[in-house]
C-alpha cells in the first residue's frame, strides 16, 4: 500500500476545539452547580469536589486534548480517493472514492466563522447523514477542496454495464471486469 | 401557478384502502401507547362505560381522515416519471424518477381483487428511502407502469418500454423456482415465535397497574383448583395450548402470505408472486442490489431451510417491503448462488481477542453489585456465548463480493458485491492497539457491514482492495 500524503487541518482548529470545549465545560458548571447551589441538602464538599474535577477536565482538554486532536487530525486527497484520519485514542480512519460521492456541503458554526475556519461534509449513499466530515480547514482551503471534488466529479463518464448481474457469465462481462484485478 | 400535469384520482374503491390504511397508522400510534392505555383502562372505572362512545368517535374520526385522504390524493404519469400529490393537513408532491426507483411492487389485496383492481407500491432510493402506494389502479394499468419501470434498462439497450413488456410474457424465463404449498408451510414455522411471546410478556409486565391486575387474575384462577399441583398442570396446559395456536397462527398468515411463491429472472429483471386471498408481485433490478441478507434461526436450521432478503438503495429500514426469499432448501441455493455468481464462501476467522470483550468488565460488574458467586457465573456464561459469537464469526472477500457470517445458535450471512462500497473505515481502541488490531466498517447503501478485530496489517490490506475495486469501477452500481 502506497504511503498516503496527510496534510493537517489548520492550525487554528485548536483554537476552536478548545472554545468548544470551555463551552462543553462551562455548561456542565451551570447544569450541575444549580443544585449544588440551590438544594441545601448538597454539601459544598461535595461540590467542591465537582468543580475541581471539572477544572482539571478543562485543563486536560485545553491544554493536552486539544493539541493532540490537532496533531492527529489530518486528510490526504489521492488522485480518485479521500482520506481522513482522526483520534490519538479511539483512532478512525475512513476512505471514499470519488465516484461514490454523491454531493459535498460546506459548514461553518458561528465560532468556525469568527476563526475563518469551515468543515468539509462529503456525502454518500452509505449510511445516514455525513459519511466523512473534515473539520478545521481554512475556509478557503475548503472551498478549494469542494471544487476540485466537484470538477472531478462532474468530468466522471458512467458505464452503461452493471455492476451486479445474474446468469451465465458472458465473454463481454468478463472483458468488464479487468477492473477488478 | 399554473400546473401543466394532468392529475388523476383514484376510483371510488381505493376508499377501502384508505379506511384500512387509516386503522392502520392508527393502530400503529395506539400499540405505542398500548401500556398507557391498558393502565388508563383498568385504572379509570369511570372511563370504562364510556367506551362504546370513545369507539363510535374513532370510527367517525377514521371515516372522515379516509374521506379527506382520498379526496386529496392525485397521481399523474410521466414519461420516466410519476407524480403523487397526497395529504390532509400537510401536502406533499412527490416526483419520482423511475431511473431511482429500486423495487416496485403490485399488491392485490383481497378487497380488490374482485374488481381488477391493484395498489402499487413504488420504494425510491434516497436519504428518507420514500415509498409511494398508488391504491385502486386497474391491474393492467399497474402492470405497464412497473413493466415501464423495469424496463427502463431496455431501454437503454434501444428496446422500447412497450416492447419489453410485449416481451414480457414471449421471453424466455432465465431462472425460476416455486415453492410447493409444503414449502410454505414451513415459513410460518421459521419465524420465531417466541418474540410474539416476548412483546405480549412485555405488555403485561409493563406498568404496575397492568402487573397488579394480572397477578390477581392470576391468584384467583390458582385458588379454584383443590391443589397446587393441578393448578400448575392447567397452567403448563393453558401455556402450551397458547403456543401452540400462536404457531398455528403463524404458520396461517404465512401461508397465505406465500403461497404460490413463484420467482422469475427475466435477464435483469428478478421478480416473485405469492399469496393466498392477496397477491403481491414484487421485482427489481439486478443491478439495484446493494446487500444479500442470509438467515437460518434454529428452527431453520433444523428443517435445514433458509431465508434471503435482498436489499437495495435506501430500504434498509423496511423488512417487510424487503425482497424476500422466505424458504430457501440447499438445492434452490445452490442454484441461486450460481445464478448470482455467489462464490463458495472462503471463511476467514478473526482474531480470538474477540471473545473475551465484555466477559470480564461484566463479570466485574457483578462481583461489585452483588458476589463472587454472581461473577462467577457471569463469567462462565458470557465466556460460552462470546466463545460461540467469535468462533462463528467469519468474513469473506474474493475481490468481488466481500461477506461477513455471525449467529450464536442460528446463523446470519450478509454479502455485498465489493465495488458498490460507499465508503470504509478502520477504528482502532487503545487496547486493540497494543495487540495490532483494527474493526473495518464497509458502508453500503442499503447498511454497513462491521469486521471486528482483524489484524491491523489485514484491515488496512482489505481497506485498500476495496478500494482499489471500487475506485475504477465507473459501472452502473444503483
Amino acid at each position: 500500500m502506497e504511503e498516503l500524503k496527510w496534510q493537517h487541518v489548520s492550525p487554528r482548529y485548536v483554537s476552536l476545539l478548545r472554545i468548544d470545549k470551555s463551552i462543553l465545560c462551562g455548561l456542565i458548571l451551570i447544569v450541575v452547580s444549580l443544585p449544588a447551589i440551590l438544594v441545601d441538602a448538597v454539601p459544598l464538599w461535595a461540590a467542591g469536589i465537582f468543580w475541581g474535577a471539572l477544572f482539571v477536565l478543562w485543563l486536560i482538554l485545553i491544554f493536552l486534548w486539544a493539541p493532540r486532536r490537532f496533531r492527529v487530525t489530518a486528510f490526504a486527497t489521492e488522485p480518485k480517493e479521500v482520506h481522513f484520519r482522526v483520534g490519538a485514542l479511539w483512532y478512525r480512519h475512513t476512505a471514499v472514492t470519488h465516484n461514490r460521492i454523491q454531493h459535498l456541503e460546506i459548514e461553518q458554526s458561528p465560532f468556525e466563522r469568527m476563526l475563518g475556519l469551515a468543515r468539509l461534509i462529503i456525502f454518500t449513499a452509505g449510511g445516514s447523514g455525513a459519511d466523512l466530515t473534515i473539520p478545521g480547514l481554512a475556509r478557503d482551503d475548503a472551498m478549494a477542496l469542494r471544487d476540485e471534488l466537484l470538477s472531478m466529479i462532474r468530468d466522471e463518464q458512467l458505464d452503461e454495464a452493471a455492476i451486479t448481474e445474474a446468469g451465465p457469465v458472458s465473454s463481454d462481462a468478463k472483458s468488464g471486469d479487468a477492473t477488478n484485478e | 401557478m399554473s400546473d401543466s400535469r394532468q392529475w388523476q384520482r383514484l376510483p371510488l374503491l381505493a376508499l377501502c384502502f384508505f379506511f384500512l390504511s387509516t386503522i392502520r397508522l392508527m393502530m400503529k400510534h395506539l400499540y405505542q401507547a398500548a401500556p398507557a392505555l391498558a393502565a388508563a383502562f383498568i385504572a379509570v372505572s369511570a372511563l370504562r362505560p364510556f367506551i362504546p362512545h370513545i369507539l363510535l368517535g374513532l370510527l367517525v374520526l377514521i371515516m372522515i381522515t379516509t374521506v379527506l385522504r382520498y379526496r386529496r390524493f392525485f397521481y399523474a404519469t410521466e414519461t420516466q416519471r410519476i407524480c403523487v400529490k397526497q395529504g390532509v393537513l400537510r401536502k406533499v408532491e412527490l416526483n419520482l424518477e423511475y431511473d431511482r426507483i429500486q423495487q416496485a411492487d403490485i399488491a392485490r389485496p383481497f378487497y380488490f381483487r374482485p374488481f381488477q383492481l391493484a395498489i402499487l407500491k413504488l420504494q425510491s432510493a434516497g436519504s428518507k428511502a420514500q415509498e409511494v402506494e398508488i391504491a385502486g389502479l386497474r391491474v393492467d394499468r399497474a402492470v405497464a407502469i412497473q413493466a415501464e419501470i423495469l424496463a427502463e434498462i431496455e431501454d437503454d439497450k434501444g428496446a422500447g418500454a412497450t416492447q419489453a413488456q410485449d416481451s414480457e410474457a414471449s421471453s424466455g424465463v432465465d431462472f425460476t423456482f416455486t415453492l410447493p404449498p409444503s414449502e410454505v408451510l414451513r415459513i410460518g414455522l421459521m419465524q420465531n415465535i417466541f418474540v410474539v411471546v416476548g412483546v405480549i410478556t412485555a405488555l403485561l409486565f409493563s406498568n404496575q397497574q397492568v402487573n397488579a391486575r394480572v397477578r390477581e387474575q392470576f391468584v384467583t384462577f390458582v385458588e379454584q383448583f383443590p391443589s397446587t399441583g393441578e393448578a400448575i398442570f392447567a397452567i403448563v396446559a393453558i401455556s402450551l395450548g397458547v403456543l401452540v395456536l400462536l404457531i398455528l397462527g403463524t404458520i396461517a398468515i404465512q401461508f397465505n402470505k406465500y403461497y404460490g411463491y413463484t420467482l422469475t429472472r427475466r435477464g435483469d429483471r428478478v421478480r416473485y408472486e405469492a399469496g393466498l386471498t392477496s397477491t403481491l408481485t414484487r421485482s427489481f433490478r439486478v443491478q439495484k442490489l446493494q446487500l444479500l441478507d442470509i438467515r437460518q434461526g434454529w428452527m431453520g436450521r433444523l428443517l435445514n431451510r433458509q431465508q434471503i432478503r435482498i436489499s437495495q438503495a435506501g430500504n434498509q429500514q423496511k423488512q417487510d417491503g424487503k425482497f424476500v426469499l422466505p424458504c430457501v432448501s440447499p438445492k434452490i441455493r445452490r442454484e441461486f448462488n450460481q445464478d448470482l455468481r455467489l462464490p463458495q464462501a472462503n471463511w476467514q476467522p478473526v482474531h480470538w481477542l474477540m471473545f473475551p470483550r465484555f466477559v470480564l468488565l461484566f463479570s466485574g460488574l457483578g462481583w461489585l453489585l452483588f458476589d463472587w458467586r454472581v461473577a462467577a457465573g457471569v463469567l462462565v456464561g458470557l465466556t460460552i456465548v462470546r466463545w460461540r459469537w467469535w468462533h462463528m464469526f467469519a468474513w469473506h472477500f474474493d475481490g468481488e463480493w466481500l461477506a461477513i457470517r455471525h449467529g450464536f445458535i442460528g446463523s446470519r450471512q450478509q454479502w455485498m458485491p465489493a465495488a458498490k462500497l460507499q465508503h470504509v473505515s478502520i477504528t482502532q481502541g487503545p487496547i486493540q492497539r497494543r495487540f495490532k488490531l483494527s474493526n473495518l466498517q464497509v458502508s453500503t447503501a442499503a447498511g454497513n457491514l462491521y469486521l471486528p478485530y482483524l489484524k491491523t496489517a489485514t484491515a488496512e490490506r482489505l481497506q485498500q482492495q476495496l478500494l482499489d475495486v471500487t475506485r475504477d469501477n465507473y459501472k452502473r452500481w444503483m
